[in-house]
């Protein structure tokens, strides 16, 4: 069984995205913006179920970038007093940035980091969140853990490394009755320098963040080559391991020990939409030279960087690809 | 024209007025009008308001497509006088129009380069959004973009022009590849690495065909500077080198001083290979957003400033286009912060490489936030100025 699914922030219409320039310019309020985001939520997750994907999420929409709620709730703002004055901050890889968290001490879990008010509207055993790893959430903030050139102080960094496992491992424990499937999105691991040298800490962190879950977890790696973390990497605490091909050589994967695999056979960073049988190719090369003991057909980075029709045309096509592949 | 010590400069957009906005589309409403008048009153520009409160209305009432192209480009224009008069003003030494006449950096070129479709908006930051293009086609030259509003501004001032053009690179990352994608596409072990061949191919085309020939014309008209716009030279750590080498393409062989603006970005990954751009005359960065708001000119206040070291450490050599104002918020910068900020960047790097700018384009804020700041960085320059003079 091949299945299929998305794997973090969907683009937002035209209209939600004139809403927020109005927004910019005074000319719409926050509420207005917020109430058409809820509304696109829904037909999203409706998009997903009739496309009978395996997993349905929420599409992040309400997400102004990808760790934002989080830091929000955690309240990681440095000297500012509000996340939404954190330093502005590229996320490499790509022309979209984030609110860089601020890490000043130990932290604790004030308040829940997920909004799941549109689990509601899916069946459990479809219900997907995705949630920062804890290498992410570490590496990409600032604070405490890092010196003045922003390279990283290897003890302290460890501490929060672990300490956000702790946090997201409480949200993941209160989700897990209620959703099937927690995905750790991971943007910066396959490039780090770094991830060699703390790659003990990188797998305890993702012991902590996954104990006790009953939920089917993942972790999608995208951003710089992941087979460079091999072997290490198919023995990491998780159910599934996400790879983008595109920035990945997977070739090194080959008579590697069999994992279930998410590879992204889509290209999130193209308006050149794949087609199906393309993508049925690529899965039947995957499967025939991999041997992966699962497959999961996935964007290779969330899709937030196509426009919103080009991503339908998209996921219809992955849909389509992973029901050939099933019906054979 | 001779500038001071701490050249004040601008480095990108500012936001459109409403009247010009609206006005354009024929939606000028009485707010728009009073808008026009407080700050035409503010910038000394009084006699012109009968002028744009007349072409505002005349452009509601035109039916004729030829007469109301006629009078939109002159409702631009004005917007660009609008522009100028702002950063002159605010007090700034070295000026450009605040973008008037272009939609956005990325859009508005794209639309005059053979090669590109349109696709749609995506999301760039919170709630701001770009259109974005598909390359289908080799990029190519179909016309000089900004020649003409170079032209009109060169006879509206006697200030010096630093002209922002946005670089090859950035044009071929911010879009998406079809063209070269198709050209070369693999098998799924291939797909690794091809993204960024193709990128390669496009950037190069890019300069070589469409931002050299720009350059080129602006030069032949009289352009002295130009500022190419990297914003997205960072995107990925490993192909530097690529920027570099479309920057030197784009500037191959033209009497032109050539600045490169990049922002938001993690600049330790610039070195070594920004020392091989050559004839660069400006390191125009962004600062302030990471910088505390203490006064103090001590390594521990002015902690926004720590990539000044790589500067000083590999002996870089040009100018620093140096950022001391934050463009995402509204904190309005007081004087003695940005005298310190210059003066804790001119005891790194010798006070006669330091030129005092935004962030980034002020685009990001309203005309008010916009122009306090920028009277305050003026005057942030005189006070450290004075430092000096004494």
């Amino acid at each position: 069984m091949v299945e299929a699914y998305l794997n973090g922030i969907f683009p937002r219409s035209e209209k939600a995205l004139e809403a927020g320039s109005n927004l910019l310019k005074g000319r719409e309020t926050k509420e207005q913006l917020f109430r058409l985001l809820e509304e696109e939520t829904l037909e999203l997750i409706k998009l997903q179920q009739d496309l009978n994907l395996d997993y349905v999420t929420d599409g992040q929409l309400l997400w102004q970038d990808f760790l934002r709620p989080i830091v929000a709730s955690l309240g990681l703002h440095g000297k500012s007093s509000n996340a939404d004055e954190n330093p502005v901050t590229r996320q490499v890889y790509t022309n979209t940035f984030y609110r860089k968290p601020v890490v000043s001490d130990k932290i604790n879990f004030h308040k829940n980091l997920v909004d799941e008010r549109f689990l509601a509207y899916v069946k459990k055993e479809k219900r997907k969140i995705i949630l920062p790893s804890p290498f992410a959430f570490a590496y990409l903030s600032d604070g405490i853990h890092k010196n003045e050139d922003g390279t990283i102080k290897k003890d302290t960094f460890m501490e929060v490394l672990l300490n956000f496992a702790e946090i997201l491992n409480h949200e993941a424990k209160r989700l897990s009755n209620e959703v099937s499937f927690i995905q750790f999105n991971d943007p910066c691991l396959a490039y780090s320098a770094e991830a060699k040298i703390l790659w003990g800490s990188i797998k305890d962190s993702l012991s902590i963040a996954t104990e006790n879950i009953s939920a089917t977890t993942s972790l999608h790696l995208y951003n710089g080559d992941a087979s460079l973390l091999l072997p290490g990497l198919l023995d990491l605490p998780v159910d599934r391991i996400g790879i983008d091909p595109y920035t990945t050589d997977l070739r090194q994967f080959f008579g590697t020990s069999p994992r279930f695999l998410e590879i992204g056979v889509i290209n999130s960073k193209n308006s050149l939409v794949e087609g199906t049988g393309t993508i049925v190719t690529f899965a039947n090369q995957v499967i025939e030279k991999i041997k992966p003991n699962g497959l999961a057909l996935v964007p290779n980075r969330p899709l937030e960087l196509v426009p919103r029709s080009v991503a339908i045309k998209k996921i219809e096509n992955l849909a389509k690809a992973a029901h050939s592949l099933n019906s054979k | 024209m001779t500038l001071p010590l701490f050249p004040t400069q601008e480095i990108g957009s500012l936001q459109k007025p409403s009247w010009r906005v609206k006005g354009l589309l024929g939606k000028a409403a009485e707010e728009d009008l009073k808008e026009l008048s407080l700050w035409y009153a503010k910038l000394h520009l009084q006699d012109r308001i009968p002028v744009v409160k007349e072409l505002i209305n005349n452009i509601k009432l035109e039916k004729d497509k030829t007469a109301l192209a006629s009078l939109k480009q002159r409702l631009k224009e004005e917007s660009q006088i609008f522009g100028l008069k702002f950063l002159e003003e605010a007090g700034l030494d070295i000026i450009y129009d605040g973008e008037q006449t272009r939609v956005e950096m990325y859009e508005d070129p794209i639309g005059d380069i053979g090669g590109f479709e349109f696709c749609g908006y995506v999301r760039a930051f919170d709630v701001m959004k770009y259109k974005k293009a598909a390359c289908v086609a080799e990029p190519s030259f179909k016309k000089p973009y900004h020649l003409e509003e170079f032209r009109f501004l060169k006879n509206a001032t006697q200030h010096e022009l630093k002209i922002p053009i946005t670089g090859a690179y950035t044009l071929a990352e911010w879009s998406y590849n079809e063209y070269y994608g198709k050209k070369n596409q693999p098998d799924v072990f291939g797909l690794f690495g091809s993204e960024k061949k193709d990128r390669r191919e496009m950037a190069i085309a890019l300069a070589r065909n469409v931002i050299r020939p720009n350059i080129k014309s602006l030069v032949d008209n009289g352009a002295k500077w130009v500022q190419i716009d990297e914003p997205a030279a960072t995107t990925y750590p490993d192909e530097v080198g690529l920027v570099v080498e479309t920057f030197n393409e784009s500037v191959r062989g033209l009497d032109v001083k050539a600045s490169i603006h990049m922002c938001f970005s993690d600049y330790k990954v610039f070195f070594p290979a920004i020392l091989e751009m050559k004839n660069c005359f400006q390191y125009a960065w962004e600062f302030a957003n990471t910088d505390s708001a203490a006064l103090g000119t001590s390594r521990k206040a002015r902690t926004g400033y720590k990539t000044l070291d790589l500067f000083k450490e590999h002996k870089a050599g040009g100018n620093i286009g140096l950022g001391v104002l934050n463009v995402h918020t509204d904190f309005i910068e007081p004087p003695e912060l940005v005298r310190d900020r210059i003066l804790y960047a001119s005891s790194l790097l010798g006070a006669d490489k330091i030129y005092v700018n935004p962030d980034c384009g002020l685009r990001t804020r309203t005309l008010d936030v916009a122009f306090a700041k920028l009277k305050n960085m003026v005057e942030g320059a005189k006070l450290a100025r004075s430092q000096y003079n004494h």
